[in-house]
């Protein structure tokens, strides 16, 4: 496993209620360009080793970051390599499921900020983001070759 | 709001696990806008902390606090205790798992990351009636206690011993 950080133990799921409360504040406050910033580093600068990766051409990282948190966190996924990038299926969220047990709702703030901070992992990369919502917790995610999705 | 910003959605999310290197980040970027801004944030933090303690602390007092720590202690893998007295509830990080994932990020800590915690709890101490004296003994060791009296001379107290041996700079309250 190549990843650069491996949590262990208990999962905090109460942190998705900050995250979500977080992003609105900083909307409010500052505007979405504050989101942006703020993901762009967390996408270039604490997962620098999944953003080297990925300008590289590599996508393992990203594979097992996906395939590491969604397990730990009892999402319903699948992960498929294709021949120009891979793709992931969430078929339940649990971020946004673990908003409405705390009697939140499914907010759309968080889906917006996973495709800033997706769009800012590929930045200088080969790749291309692209989000597609299935359902009220399910989604579809890919990250392909410029070359191929142009 | 998210009408107007969604332009596509996706339900991949920032693992839980690694909200702390996220607020990390949102520290970083609050705190070049200054410290007013940053306790506007706390106040935020603290107001969505209520949906969690403030029942509990205004229902059970000391009780509560044990209780809710006690869950943060199993659910959040970390390496502290709590103690529950008559008339004091308090608790010490040995190895706070918060700071030490702060600190184990290649983009580096907040150097007022350990803030946010006395940040959000003493106003919440405020709402309940309780008086709290926070001891973040350094910001650069994942070390903290925290003192919560309902008698605010037991607490003043605390405090005056605290700081003779701390300094004024790592120790707070809401009093």
């Amino acid at each position: 496993m190549s990843l650069r950080y491996i949590s262990t133990g208990e999962v905090h799921k109460d942190f998705h209620g900050l995250t979500c409360a977080t992003l609105h504040y900083l909307v409010d406050n500052y505007g979405i360009e504050s989101v942006r910033e703020i993901l762009r580093n967390m996408a270039q600068k604490v997962y620098k080793t999944m953003y080297l990766a990925l300008k590289s051409g590599d996508c393992t990282e990203l594979a097992e970051w996906w395939e590491y948190y969604l397990n730990r966190e009892g999402g319903e996924f699948s992960i498929e390599s294709l021949a120009d990038g891979i793709c992931l299926q969430v078929a339940n969220c649990p971020a946004l499921r673990q908003l409405v047990k705390m009697e939140q709702q499914p907010d759309c703030i968080m889906c917006e900020a996973t495709r800033i901070f997706n769009e800012a992992l590929t930045e200088g990369s080969p790749f291309v983001a692209d989000l597609r919502k299935t359902g009220d917790f399910s989604c579809v995610q890919t990250f392909l070759r410029r070359e191929v999705n142009a | 709001m998210c009408s107007d910003i969604l332009a596509a959605g996706g339900e991949r999310m920032i693992p839980s696990d690694h909200f702390v290197r996220f607020y990390n980040e949102v520290f970083k970027y609050i705190a070049e806008k200054g410290d007013e801004e940053m306790r506007k944030y706390y106040d935020r933090v603290s107001k969505n902390q209520e949906y969690h303690c403030l029942y509990l602390f205004k229902s059970k007092g000391l009780a509560g606090m044990y209780e809710y720590w006690e869950h943060i202690r199993i659910e959040e893998n970390c390496d502290m205790k709590n103690h529950l007295e008559p008339d004091c509830y308090w608790f010490e990080f040995f190895s706070c798992p918060s700071l030490s994932k702060a600190v184990d990020n290649d983009a580096g800590p907040c150097p007022e990351y350990c803030n946010h915690c006395p940040g959000w709890i003493l106003p919440l101490m405020t709402k309940t009636g309780f008086f709290a004296v926070y001891n973040l003994i350094s910001r650069t060791e994942p070390r903290c206690q925290m003192f919560v009296y309902p008698d605010k001379a037991k607490a003043q107290a605390k405090f005056n011993d605290l700081e003779s041996v701390y300094g004024k700079d790592v120790i707070m309250t809401n009093f």
